[in-house]
C-alpha cells in the first residue's frame, strides 16, 4: 500500500450555525447560585458544573477534537473560549450552546462556573447565529461529567429494551415476566405486611431531571461540588441513564433496586445492609463501618459513600449559612462520613403514611404513598405502590406484556422494574 | 538427584546429598555462623544495615504520616470513587497476606514433605510471613470508612444484641487473619526456643544473658524438652497447612462470594492459595539473597536452595498462566454478556499496559527458570522474584480495578486514578516490612541453628 500523503486536520472552520437555549439545569442563568442544579447532570452529556458547546460528530473528525478541548468561537465582533462536548445525533455544521453560565455577580455559588455565550449574540441574532467560526486552541480540560466515560459495547439492546406498538399489539412475549425468576438456594421472603414496588415507564420519561433533584432535596443528599465530581464521587441516589439506539434516545431513572435477593446484603460484615418487613433493602447508618463491599457487589451501582463529611460543612449545599438555618429535611437522617447511603424508597413518607392509616385503624391505600421523585415527574413515569394489594396499580403494571426487571436474569429479584420504551414509527417513513 | 551406582554387581550407596557447604558442616560451624552478626559485633560493619535502616524508618514515617492524615481526613484521600470503591487498600492487603504465605509453608508443608533443605531458610521466612500478615491485617482496617468501629465485626457482647452478619465473607475472613497472625506468632516462637538457648549459652555479656536466657524459657536440651519440642512443633506443623490454605482460600472468596464478572468464579480459592504460595516464594528468594551477602551465609543457604526454590516458582507460574487461561475461557463458554465484557476489557480496556506486564511478570519471565543456568545464578533468581512480586501486585490491583471499573452498567463505568496517599501508603507499608525485618536480622537467630545441625548431622556420612 502505498503511504497516502496525511491531511492535517483544519485547526479552523467557519460557516458554523450557532443555536443557543437556556441550560437544562441553570435556565437562563437565574438558578446558577443553586447548588442542586449546578451539579444537575445534564441529558445526554452529564456534565455538571459547566456548560460546553457540543459538536457533531463530524464536525469533531474534521477539526480533530476530543470532548473536553477548547475551542474558540468567534462570532461577527465577539469571541468566547469554550470547551467540546461531541454528541451523537447533532446535525453537521451546527454548534448547539446552553445560556445561563459565566455569570458575574450570581453569588457564592454561581459565579464563574461555566462560559458565558450571551457575548456572541446580538439584537438581530438572539437564538441563532451564523457564520461562526470555530479555532482549535490546542488546551484541553477536565470536563465535570457524572457518566460517559465510556462507550457502550452494543449493550444498550438489553439494558434498555425497546419495543414498537405493533409488536405489542400483536402480543409478542418478548419480555422475561418480571417475577419468572432464576433458581436459588435462598429461601424467601415473608411479607405479611406490605410489599412496596416501584415501576418506571421508560416511555414516558423526558430526562427531565426533576426526579433527581426531588430526590436530592427531600432526602438531604449533598452536594459534593465540583472538586468531588471530578474524581468521580457524586452522591445522587437517583441518575438518569441515556442510551441512544438507532439514533432515538431513551432515559432510564435508576434508584436503588430493593432488590429480594439484594446482593449488598450478604456481603456487609455487620449486617448495615439489610431487608425489612416490607421488602425495602435499608441501610442502618449507625451500624455502618464503610467497608463498601455492598456497592462493590451491587450490580446496579447505585450506592454512595461519604467519602468526606459531605453533610458537615455543606459548602455548596447550604451556601455557607449556618448547619441549622439550611434547608435539611427533619425527617431524613443527615449521613457522616464514611457511611453508604442509598434510595429508600422515601422511607420517611411511608412510615408518615402508616402514622396516618393507624389513626384512622386502617391499611394504607393505594396511592397514599408518593415517593418524592414520583411526585416531582411531570410525566408520571414513576409508580409506586404495595404488591400485597391485588387491586393496586403498580400489580397491574408489572403484569404488563412489556415490563422488565433490569438485570433481572443475575436473580436479585429487583422492587424497581420498568415498563420498556414503546416506539410508533410510521410503517410508510421506516420502511 | 543421587542415585545408585552400580558397579561389578555390588550396589554403592548413593553418595551423601550435602545442602551446606563445606565449612559449615560441623554443629559448632553452624552455631559459629549464625550468632556472630548477634554476638560478635567486630566482625560485622554494619553499614549497609544501618543505610537499610534510615531508608526504612523514613518510609515508616511516611506511611504514619499518611495513615494519620486518613484518620483527619478520610477516606476521600485516596482515589477510590462511586464505581470503584475498593482500591489499593484491598489490593495491598491481598498482596501481603499472600506473601505471609510462604513462611507457613516453607515451614509446615515443606517439614512433613521432609524438604530437609528448608531447614536454612524456614526461620527468616517465617519471620517475613509475620510481618507481611501484620501489615496486612492494617489494611482492612485503614480501608474501613470508619476505622474506629472496626471491632463491630467481633460477636462481642453489647447492649444492641447484634451479631456481625456471618453471611459476609468479610467475617470469614477476619477470623482467617486473626488465627493466622496468631497461629505464626506460637509457631514462630516455638521454633525459637532452642536457638535463644544457643545464644544465651554463647553471649558474654550478662545483659545479653539475661535477655536470651528469659526468652529461651529455660531452655535445657534435655531429651524430654527435645521430645516435648518435637511433638508441639510437628502438630502445629500439622495445623499450618489446612490453615494456610483456609486462609488464602477465604481472602479469593472475598471476592468469589459476590455477583460480579470477574469475581464470581469458583477457581478463585485455589488460585489465590497458589498465587499467594508464588508471591510469598519470590519474597523469600529476595530476602535469601539478601541474608546471605549481608551475613555472609554462602555455606548454609547455598545456590542449590536458589535453584528448589526457582522450580517451585516455576511450577507456580504455570499453574498462574492455566488458572489466567481457565478464566479467559469460562468467560468466553459461559456466555455472559458482561463477563464477556469484562476479559475483553482486560486486554484492551484502559488497565491493558498494567494487564500484559502482569502476564509478563508472572507468567513470561519466570519461563528462564526451565534453564539451570538461571537457576543457580542468584542475581537472575533476584530480579526475577523480584519482576514476580511486581507482578502479582498487578494482579491484586487489576482484580479489583478491572470488574469494578467494567461491572454490568456501562453507564457506571469509571476508571480509578490513585493519588499521592495511596502511594505513600503502599510504599511506607514496604518501608515498615523492612524495618522490622532489618530489627529482626539484629536481634534474632536469622537461621534456624538447631534445625541445620541437625541437617549436617543427617547429611554427615558415617
Amino acid at each position: 500500500v502505498a503511504k497516502l500523503p496525511q491531511i492535517a486536520p483544519a485547526a479552523a472552520l467557519s460557516n458554523f450555525k450557532l443555536t443557543l437555549a437556556p441550560d437544562p439545569a441553570v435556565w437562563d442563568g437565574r438558578m446558577s447560585n443553586n447548588a442542586w442544579l449546578q451539579e444537575c447532570p445534564k441529558p445526554f452529556t452529564k456534565e455538571v458544573w459547566g456548560n460546553a458547546i457540543h459538536l457533531s460528530k463530524a464536525d469533531g473528525k474534521r477539526l480533530n477534537l476530543v470532548d473536553g478541548d477548547i475551542v474558540r468561537l468567534k462570532a461577527k465582533q465577539a469571541a468566547v473560549e469554550v470547551p467540546v462536548i461531541i454528541l451523537e445525533g447533532l446535525a453537521d455544521g451546527t454548534i448547539a450552546g446552553t445560556l445561563g453560565y459565566g455569570r458575574t455577580h450570581a453569588g457564592g455559588i454561581g459565579n464563574g462556573v461555566g462560559v458565558d455565550l450571551n457575548r456572541l449574540r446580538s439584537s438581530n441574532a438572539a437564538w441563532a447565529i451564523a457564520d461562526v467560526e470555530v479555532t482549535r486552541t490546542g488546551r484541553h480540560q477536565n470536563l465535570l461529567r457524572t457518566q460517559h466515560f465510556f462507550a457502550l459495547e452494543g449493550d444498550a439492546k438489553d439494558l434498555q429494551p425497546r419495543i414498537r406498538l405493533a409488536e405489542l399489539a400483536q402480543g409478542h412475549a418478548l419480555f422475561t415476566p418480571v417475577d419468572s425468576n432464576p433458581p436459588t438456594l435462598y429461601p424467601p421472603h415473608d411479607y405479611d405486611t406490605y410489599k412496596w414496588a416501584m415501576t418506571i415507564d421508560t416511555s414516558a420519561c423526558t430526562g427531565c431531571n426533576a426526579c433527581v433533584v426531588a430526590c436530592q432535596a427531600e432526602n438531604n443528599v449533598p452536594v459534593v461540588g465540583p472538586e468531588e465530581i471530578a474524581v468521580g464521587r457524586d452522591m445522587h441516589w437517583l441518575r438518569i441513564d441515556d442510551y441512544v439506539v438507532n439514533g432515538r434516545p431513551g432515559f432510564s431513572p435508576v434508584p436503588c433496586m430493593h432488590c429480594e435477593h439484594a446482593p449488598c446484603e450478604p456481603v456487609c460484615p455487620v449486617a448495615a445492609s439489610i431487608h425489612d418487613s416490607e421488602g425495602l433493602n435499608v441501610q442502618v447508618y449507625n451500624r455502618c463501618v464503610g467497608t463498601r463491599f455492598c456497592e462493590s457487589n451491587c450490580p446496579y451501582k447505585v450506592r454512595r459513600f461519604n467519602f468526606f463529611g459531605y453533610a458537615d460543612g455543606q459548602e455548596y449545599g447550604e451556601l455557607g449559612a449556618d448547619i441549622m438555618k439550611a434547608v435539611f429535611n427533619p425527617n431524613v437522617t443527615v449521613r457522616g462520613r464514611g457511611v453508604m447511603e442509598k434510595c429508600t424508597y422515601c422511607v420517611q413518607r411511608i412510615s408518615g403514611a402508616r402514622r396516618n392509616a393507624e389513626k384512622e385503624s386502617r391499611d394504607i391505600r393505594d396511592g397514599e404513598v408518593v415517593t418524592a421523585c414520583q411526585a416531582a415527574c411531570p410525566t408520571r413515569a414513576i409508580s409506586f405502590g404495595d404488591l400485597n394489594n391485588r387491586d393496586s396499580a403498580i400489580n397491574g403494571l408489572r403484569r404488563e406484556p412489556h415490563a422488565y426487571a433490569l438485570l433481572g436474569n443475575l436473580g436479585t429479584r429487583p422492587r424497581t422494574t420498568y415498563l420498556a420504551r414503546i416506539s410508533n414509527p410510521n410503517p410508510d417513513l421506516t420502511a | 538427584m543421587t542415585t545408585a551406582v552400580i558397579t561389578n554387581g555390588y550396589v554403592e550407596p548413593a553418595p551423601p546429598e550435602y545442602w551446606t557447604l563445606r565449612e559449615a558442616r560441623e554443629p559448632d560451624a553452624v552455631n559459629r555462623l549464625v550468632s556472630a552478626p548477634l554476638l560478635d559485633n567486630d566482625s560485622f560493619t554494619w553499614r549497609a544495615w544501618w543505610v537499610g535502616f534510615v531508608v526504612s524508618f523514613i518510609l515508616t514515617v511516611i506511611m504514619a504520616i499518611s495513615i494519620l492524615w486518613l484518620f483527619i481526613k478520610g477516606i476521600g484521600v485516596w482515589g477510590v470513587n462511586s464505581t470503584v470503591v475498593w482500591g489499593f487498600a484491598i489490593a495491598n492487603y491481598v498482596w501481603w497476606i499472600g506473601i505471609g504465605n510462604a513462611g507457613t509453608l516453607i515451614s509446615s508443608m515443606l517439614l512433613l514433605m521432609r524438604q530437609k533443605w528448608r531447614a536454612s531458610i524456614n526461620r527468616f521466612a517465617e519471620a517475613m510471613t509475620l510481618f507481611a500478615a501484620t501489615i496486612a491485617g492494617i489494611f482492612p482496617i485503614l480501608h474501613l470508612g470508619r476505622p474506629l468501629y472496626f471491632y463491630w465485626l467481633t460477636p462481642y457482647p453489647n447492649t444492641m444484641t447484634i451479631w456481625p452478619q456471618w453471611r459476609s465473607a468479610l467475617i470469614w475472613d477476619f477470623w482467617a487473619i486473626l488465627s493466622y497472625i496468631l497461629f505464626s506468632i506460637i509457631f514462630w516462637y516455638v521454633g525459637l526456643i532452642p536457638d535463644f538457648a544457643t545464644i544465651r549459652d554463647r553471649a558474654k555479656s550478662r545483659r545479653r544473658r539475661a535477655i536470651y536466657g528469659a526468652l529461651a524459657l529455660g531452655w535445657r536440651g534435655s531429651a524430654r524438652h527435645w521430645r516435648a519440642y518435637e511433638i508441639l512443633h510437628l502438630t502445629l506443623a500439622c495445623l499450618g497447612v489446612p490453615l494456610v490454605v483456609s486462609l488464602h482460600s477465604v481472602v479469593g472468596m472475598d471476592f468469589a462470594a459476590s455477583l460480579m464478572p470477574g469475581w464470581q468464579e469458583t477457581i478463585f480459592p485455589p488460585y489465590f492459595v497458589v498465587g499467594a504460595m508464588y508471591s510469598g516464594f519470590a519474597m523469600v528468594a529476595c530476602l535469601a539473597a539478601l541474608v546471605r551477602w549481608g551475613f555472609s551465609m554462602q555455606a548454609l543457604i547455598t545456590i542449590k536452595h536458589f535453584d528448589v526454590m526457582a522450580k517451585i516458582m516455576l511450577a507456580a507460574a504455570i499453574i498462574m498462566g492455566l488458572s489466567y487461561a481457565t478464566e479467559w475461557f469460562t468467560a468466553w463458554y459461559g456466555g455472559e454478556r458482561a463477563d464477556r465484557n469484562l476479559v475483553a476489557f482486560e486486554f484492551a480496556g484502559a488497565y491493558w499496559p498494567m494487564f500484559a506486564g502482569l502476564l509478563l511478570c508472572n507468567v513470561i519471565v519466570p519461563q528462564a527458570f526451565w534453564f539451570g543456568m538461571v537457576r543457580r545464578n542468584v542475581v537472575m533468581v533476584f530480579i526475577i522474584a523480584v519482576l514476580i512480586n511486581i507482578g502479582m501486585w498487578l494482579e491484586r490491583i487489576l482484580i479489583i480495578w478491572n470488574t469494578l471499573s467494567h461491572d454490568y452498567l456501562p453507564s457506571m463505568w469509571r476508571l480509578f486514578l490513585p493519588t499521592i496517599w495511596d502511594w505513600l501508603l503502599m510504599f511506607g507499608s514496604l518501608g515498615l516490612f523492612a524495618l522490622m525485618f532489618l530489627i529482626f536480622v539484629r536481634l534474632i537467630p536469622t537461621v534456624s541453628m538447631h534445625e541445620v545441625r541437625r541437617l549436617v548431622a543427617e547429611e554427615r556420612p558415617s
